[in-house]
């Protein structure tokens, strides 16, 4: 969620939340003893535990979208000001001490929360935006694997035209196979904008390959660019073994980081590399690659950029039920004592 | 060959009852409308489908249209021939072949928006309620404007124009009304065959749609009845297809009259768009798109001089790759310069009204719209290239602030009981807007029209609504030109037992109609602020017709 001035109500509600707390817990100085248990220490504790419960309440409220209790972004701010305003109420609860173990668990898991929650807010603030601007061509990502095939399927066929045979003849049947089941899956409107299957695509594509077959595996590490390419050789060899050795790996997964296609830079110098090698009839080719490849680094960067967009949840989630757990338990258990 | 009248119930709460009563072909082409249309094309145009054609019986006092009703069929209304050669006759229908059958209403109070409260942290604002109409129409003061006789034709106005029911009519004595659907109508409008019903027709056609837009449009606020009245008279409805000029700049605005006489004038635009284009550096640009309820070639009739931009009537960018099968056309009203002049002189709030007008068109573009300048030219290519302009209720994710978590999707899927989304978050983008697959409710809704079961037609709010009848032919879905309707495959078990199996049906955005407060879930669901559906004027004003661009005048 962009933080802009819409927040301003929920910025000075917190700030004031804050200072009336703080006033509160000043004038009402701690006791011997725990100090959660008095009146005012237990009012912040109740409080606390509200604020937690609200913030946990937006999981539920996205599950149930029918539910006309106010708009999502409304929960959302809520959320994200009212669990803020859950820690410093903690701390007043707490009079700022740990207490015992399951107290002090409590600390640590209220203050990963919130930071983690601060890192997922920064991320939705910042990252829209990268993704915007870095991101012309995106696509979305549940189709990013779909993308990535047709990505593989047209440098497949491009090389396959310049060589005029298979650069790997093992992966003709699935990119025939693929191509096959994306003529008959895709909605015409996308049907037309598919690039067209070449006859010996479908030839070689006769035996059915297994539906995993295009799924992404986890590509080998990368040669170094004097691997593969060897003075003195024939130019449509050199093609190909720059298909098989550096672009086909680097279109199964173009968002591993480290390899010789990852950076633009690098890339263009690879391409640079490899043209010296080339006869001039060849070039069309390999600037068709290039495109290829720059669509595929495209998608690499919006698969990164996605799972940091998202990714802080596989902390932020977990956690805060944990203390939504725990912060109940806390409660039965002082309330029975 | 029988036609089933049974098929269709009445609508609950209507008041009307159909007659369980089959005709046959050789019977229903007895009727006028339908005077030399072939078995073939009937057959062709499943007007012998259930429910496409239904014979209604109203008794005195029962309402057959109610205004600001969605209206996707029109009423023949029976003459008494007519029923006697169809094998009956109503009990207590007068004899007398003049007699006055039905009266037509017209709301008579004004239409306002709802004032909305102000918000408590947002939440407040969507916990309360908001009417979808704003006038009560039962307890609203009508006036009566006409009445109706047998052998006429009513309820064509919203099968021709996607728009709401735009009177209401009453039977004022026991009537056979032949009920026929958009598609049958489309056919008795373009019958050849019996040419004087259908120059009939097209003269009532005119003469409602004048009178309609005269008496509801804004620019003639305030101009007496008796002046409307007779205004009507003198002016003339002009239709214009997709692309035809309007106005040529520096070309004198004329129009033949009726009396065949050549007079300079202005137009009202009564029913689609108009675009006006002028020279400007680097080529012809379009700089204002003008609507319903505008008025263009004033200028020129107000200060003598040439008009300085051309008009066209609107087209949508991208139809001429699709198979159309139909075209919506610009209706003007043609207001000669006496009867505009005569408007100048004795209303003062219509001379005020023009006056303000020309100055806010003819003033030099201010300095934001100056600074503007790069964007709002570079951008209105491709603001018009992408159909912006027909958003009245257009869908753009600002992409700033998308997470890209698809709760949008998720919501409209679940707002719909068959559980399929009728948004895909994927489109082409302006500026930092992600504009959708989604229905933007387009001011020339193309989709409606050539549906061969008129099962796809504009709802009461202009949503978009696809009938339970659809066939899945897909007309619609390739000719919606913003690929916003999609086709899903029903699953076997739905099309067990179907004798004619429809193995996909279309669906469109209804902008979650169903739901009581009318907020789209998409928006509603959005967690980051991201989702928004608003009139492109609204969203986009220096584009969409706010005051940069109406700079352009003629």
């Amino acid at each position: 969620m962009k933080v802009d001035r819409s927040h301003k109500g929920w910025l000075i509600f917190l700030g004031v939340a804050t200072a009336v707390g703080g006033a509160v817990y000043a004038l009402s100085p701690p006791p011997n003893g725990p100090w959660g248990n008095t009146w005012t220490g237990l009012t912040f504790g109740v409080l606390a535990l509200l604020m937690i419960l609200f913030a946990g309440a937006l999981g539920v409220r996205k599950k149930v979208l029918l539910l006309r209790v106010g708009r999502v972004q409304t929960w959302t701010k809520g959320h994200l000001w009212v669990g803020a305003l859950s820690l410093p109420f903690m701390l007043y609860h707490g009079a700022f001490q740990w207490g015992g173990p399951l107290t002090t668990v409590l600390f640590i898991l209220l203050i990963l929360v919130v930071l983690s929650g601060i890192l997922g807010a920064a991320l939705q603030h910042t990252l829209p935006t990268v993704m915007m601007s870095d991101l012309p061509n995106e696509a979305t990502y549940e189709h990013i694997e779909r993308s990535l095939v047709d990505l593989r399927c047209e440098a497949y066929e491009h090389v396959w035209a310049a060589c005029g045979e298979p650069p790997n003849p093992e992966e003709a049947r699935k990119i025939a196979d693929w191509r096959r089941r994306d003529a008959n899956q895709r909605p015409p409107a996308h049907r037309a904008t598919t690039a067209p299957m070449s006859a010996e695509t479908v030839a070689a594509g006769n035996e059915a390959a297994p539906a995993q077959m295009l799924t992404v595996e986890l590509a080998p590490k990368e040669p170094k660019l004097s691997e593969f390419i060897k003075a003195g050789e024939v130019p449509r060899t050199v093609l190909k073994r720059f298909y098989n050795s550096v672009l086909r790996d680097y279109l199964r997964t173009p968002w591993r980081r480290g390899g010789l296609l990852t950076r633009r830079e690098p890339e263009a110098r690879v391409f640079e590399a490899v043209r010296t090698e080339l006869e001039p009839s060849l070039h069309e080719t390999l600037d068709d690659l290039a495109a290829v490849c720059s669509d595929a680094r495209q998608i690499g960067r919006q698969a990164r950029l996605h799972r940091w967009l998202h990714g802080w949840q596989i902390v932020h989630v977990p956690l805060a039920m944990a203390l939504l757990v725990l912060a109940l338990v806390h409660a039965v258990m002082a309330l029975e004592k | 060959m029988p036609i089933d009248t049974t098929i269709m119930e009445p609508r609950p709460g209507s008041g009307d009852r159909s007659i369980p009563k089959s005709v046959s072909y050789e019977q229903i082409v007895q009727l006028a409308p339908f005077a030399g249309i072939t078995a073939r094309i009937f057959e062709n145009a499943r007007m012998f489908k259930p429910g496409m054609m239904v014979l209604r019986v109203y008794q005195r006092g029962e309402t057959i249209i109610r205004q600001l009703d969605a209206g996707n069929s029109a009423f023949y209304i029976l003459t008494e021939a007519e029923q006697e050669r169809l094998g009956f006759a109503v009990e207590g229908a007068p004899r007398d072949p003049d007699c006055d059958l039905a009266d037509v209403f017209v709301l008579d109070v004004e239409v306002r928006p709802v004032q909305r409260r102000p918000k408590l942290f947002g939440l407040l604002a969507t916990i309360q309620q908001r009417p979808r109409r704003a006038p009560d129409r039962e307890s609203a003061p009508q006036k009566r404007v006409a009445t109706l006789q047998a052998g006429e034709i009513v309820g064509e106005m919203s099968c021709l124009r996607h728009t709401p029911r735009s009177a209401t009519i009453c039977a004022t004595a026991p009537l056979v009304a032949l009920e026929m659907l958009r598609n049958v109508f489309e056919k008795v409008n373009n019958n050849r065959k019996n040419d004087e019903f259908r120059q009939r027709l097209e003269r009532v056609y005119a003469k409602r749609a004048i009178y309609s837009h005269l008496e509801n449009s804004p620019m003639l606020q305030g101009v007496g009845a008796e002046m409307l009245r007779d205004l009507q008279n003198k002016v003339k409805l002009v239709v214009k297809k997709p692309g035809d000029i309007i106005i040529k700049v520096g070309e004198p605005i004329t129009e033949e009259l009726d009396s065949g006489e050549i007079a300079r004038g202005a137009y009202l635009i009564s029913l689609g768009q108009v675009r006006i284009i002028q020279e400007r550096p680097g080529g012809d640009q379009i700089v204002a798109i003008r609507r319903r309820g505008d008025i263009i070639g004033e200028i020129s009739l107000v200060l003598g001089t040439p008009p300085n931009a051309t008009c066209i009537a609107y087209e949508h960018p991208t139809l001429k790759q699709r198979q159309f099968p139909g075209r919506n056309e610009t209706e003007l009203i043609f207001v000669p310069k006496a009867s505009f002049d005569a408007l100048m002189e004795s209303v003062p709030a219509f001379k005020k009204r023009i006056d303000d007008l020309i100055e806010e068109r003819i003033k030099p573009p201010a300095l934001p719209d100056l600074l503007e300048d790069t964007f709002s030219y570079g951008g209105a290519r491709e603001f018009h290239e992408l159909g912006l302009p027909q958003g009245q209720k257009l869908m753009v994710i600002d992409l700033e602030r998308c997470t890209r978590c698809d709760e949008c999707v998720r919501a409209c899927a679940a707002t719909h009981a068959d559980g399929r989304t009728r948004l895909i978050r994927e489109g082409p983008r302006f500026g930092h807007y992600l504009i959708p697959a989604t229905c933007r409710q387009c001011r020339d809704p193309v989709c409606v029209i050539g549906c061969p079961v008129a099962s796809i037609h504009t709802g009461a709010g202009g949503e978009i609504v696809i009938e339970d009848w659809c066939i899945g032919c897909k007309k619609c879905a390739q000719t919606c030109p913003y690929d916003a309707i999609n086709m899903y495959e029903r699953p076997e078990s739905e099309t067990a037992g179907e004798t004619e199996k429809v193995a996909e049906l279309a669906v469109a955005c209804d902008q979650c109609q169903s739901l009581t407060d009318g907020e789209p879930s998409c928006v509603y669901s959005c967690p980051h602020e991201a989702a928004i559906r608003k009139d492109v004027n609204e969203l986009f004003p220096i584009h969409g017709g706010g005051a940069a661009s109406s700079m352009a005048g003629t």
